[in-house]
């Protein structure tokens, strides 16, 4: 068996550590007094105890007061326990780091997410959606913008949830120490396509990263092959509205950044994996994989579908 | 009783065998087809850019042209836009197993 994509049983980072097994003590506890209760209920049921009152039963001779104040004790204990520990937990991941090592400005919309890698020097920021790469051992520091609704950033392995309200900016952080892809989940309903709100964190270490970083750097090379080319025409005239592809005469800013489309593994907010099929049907009709979405079908004749294709797949 | 379950069991077995054989294509179709065919026995092709594919071995006629015999399946999943320049269905890039396996499968879609 595969482990399960938001397995928040395990940690993979120092954050998510400090939280995972203060998750088992509780889930242990809870399990523990629901079959005690069970238990004491049966026995109630299999040995009833005539038509007493209960009252008498409580101050008669045996031990009824006994029953309570030990009840109380067993269940005030694990509470004590669970608050104490539950502080310590949240005094260890609550304040973001003091001096990350990279900084990220998330933009959560309505059904994807917005990246932006922040750099003392401009021009080693860029945009990116859906995918956030991050080095292992980093700490970083996610600033979550509010957009349009409310939306909660969550990636079970490596954090807690944090939410994202319009008109604020709420700070998280993220740290993973060993190499892996987690997935990350809108944890907040937002609207239609809310379940479909996905992402992932690439966690790799340094200088894979730091390949990785040079090569979202890059701008998007002119197409060659005449496809390619029609296909970026096609582009210019239909979705350069709403998307950027830095390189090329495409700026829109309400959609996907799509300069580095063929580096993600999965489309659309984790909807689809990054494939020639899914894309072409993903252009062609993104309303029947993720009905609701703020892309409309894209009338292209079948040319123009193919011609498109060629052209994204340059966009490495 | 005992016997029931006996063949119960080799039911259940014989139908994991069944899936066994086509997990590789329906992978593939969940991988390339999904997004625009409905696909019986793959859950997440849902899509419907093209025709459902429920009963596409029981159709006389491939992309309204062709007779729909394996040869001319296969010939088609490895080269739409031969068959149907301008359509919408893209070049995949399947390989010529791949594209044998699908076919396979396909055939198996008697159910409309
Ligand atoms: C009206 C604005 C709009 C137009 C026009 C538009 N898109 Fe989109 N596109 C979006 C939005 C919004 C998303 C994010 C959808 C989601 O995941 O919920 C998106 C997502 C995508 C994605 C997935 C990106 C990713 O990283 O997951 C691709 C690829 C894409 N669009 C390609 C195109 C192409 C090609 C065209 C033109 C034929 C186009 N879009 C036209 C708004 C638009
Ligand atoms: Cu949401």
């Amino acid at each position: 068996m595969s482990a399960p994509p938001l397995g928040y049983l395990t940690s993979a980072g120092e954050r998510a550590a400090a939280i995972v097994p203060l998750t088992w003590f509780v889930l242990a506890v809870s399990v523990i007094v629901g079959m005690v209760v069970a238990v004491l209920l049966l026995a109630a049921i299999v040995h009833p105890r005539g038509r007493a009152l209960p009252t008498a039963i409580v101050a008669g001779d045996d031990h009824g007061l006994a029953w309570i104040k030990w009840g109380l004790v067993l269940s005030a204990l694990p509470l004590i326990v669970t608050l104490v520990w539950t502080m310590a937990a949240l005094g260890r991941v609550a304040g973001p780091p003091r001096s990350p090592a990279l900084v990220l400005d998330v933009t959560p919309r309505q059904y994807w997410w917005e990246v932006r890698y922040d750099a003392r020097d401009p021009a080693d920021r860029f945009v990116t959606a859906n995918e956030i790469h991050i080095a292992t051992g980093a700490r970083v520091l996610v600033r979550l913008h509010g957009g349009d609704v409310i939306h909660s950033f969550w990636v079970p392995q490596l954090s807690g949830k944090t939410d994202a309200i319009p008109g604020q900016t709420n700070l998280t952080w993220l740290a993973a120490d060993v190499p892996g892809r987690y997935r990350g989940q809108c944890a907040e309903f937002c609207g239609l396509e809310h379940a479909k709100m996905a992402f992932e964190v690439v966690a790799e270490p340094p200088a894979a990263f730091e390949r990785w970083r040079r090569a979202q750097l890059q701008t998007a090379p002119p197409p060659s092959s005449d496809a390619a080319q029609r296909g970026a025409r096609v582009f210019q005239s239909h979705c350069a509205s709403c998307h950027a592809v830095r390189g090329a005469r495409a700026a829109g800013s309400t959609a996907p950044d799509l300069t580095h489309l063929m580096s993600r593994r999965l489309i659309a907010a984790g909807t689809l994996p990054n494939t020639r099929g899914s894309l072409a049907g993903w252009v062609r009709a993104p309303q029947t994989s993720k009905p609701g979405a703020l892309m409309p079908d894209q009338q292209l004749t079948g040319q123009q579908l193919g011609d498109m294709l060629a052209y994204l797949v340059t966009l490495k | 009783m005992p016997r029931l379950i006996l063949l119960a069991l080799t039911l259940l077995v014989a139908c994991d065998r069944h899936a066994d054989r086509h997990a590789a294509p329906r992978a593939l179709i969940a991988a390339q087809c999904a997004a625009c065919h409905t696909v019986p026995g793959v859950a997440i092709a849902r899509g419907q850019v093209g025709p459902p594919l429920a009963g596409i071995a029981r159709r006389t006629t491939l992309a309204g042209r062709l007779p729909n015999t394996p040869a001319n399946m296969r010939h088609f999943l490895l080269h739409p836009q031969a068959v149907q320049p301008g359509g919408a269905m893209p070049d995949m890039g399947l390989t010529p197993a791949q594209a044998d396996a699908i076919a396979d499968y396909l055939a198996t879609l008697d159910e409309p």
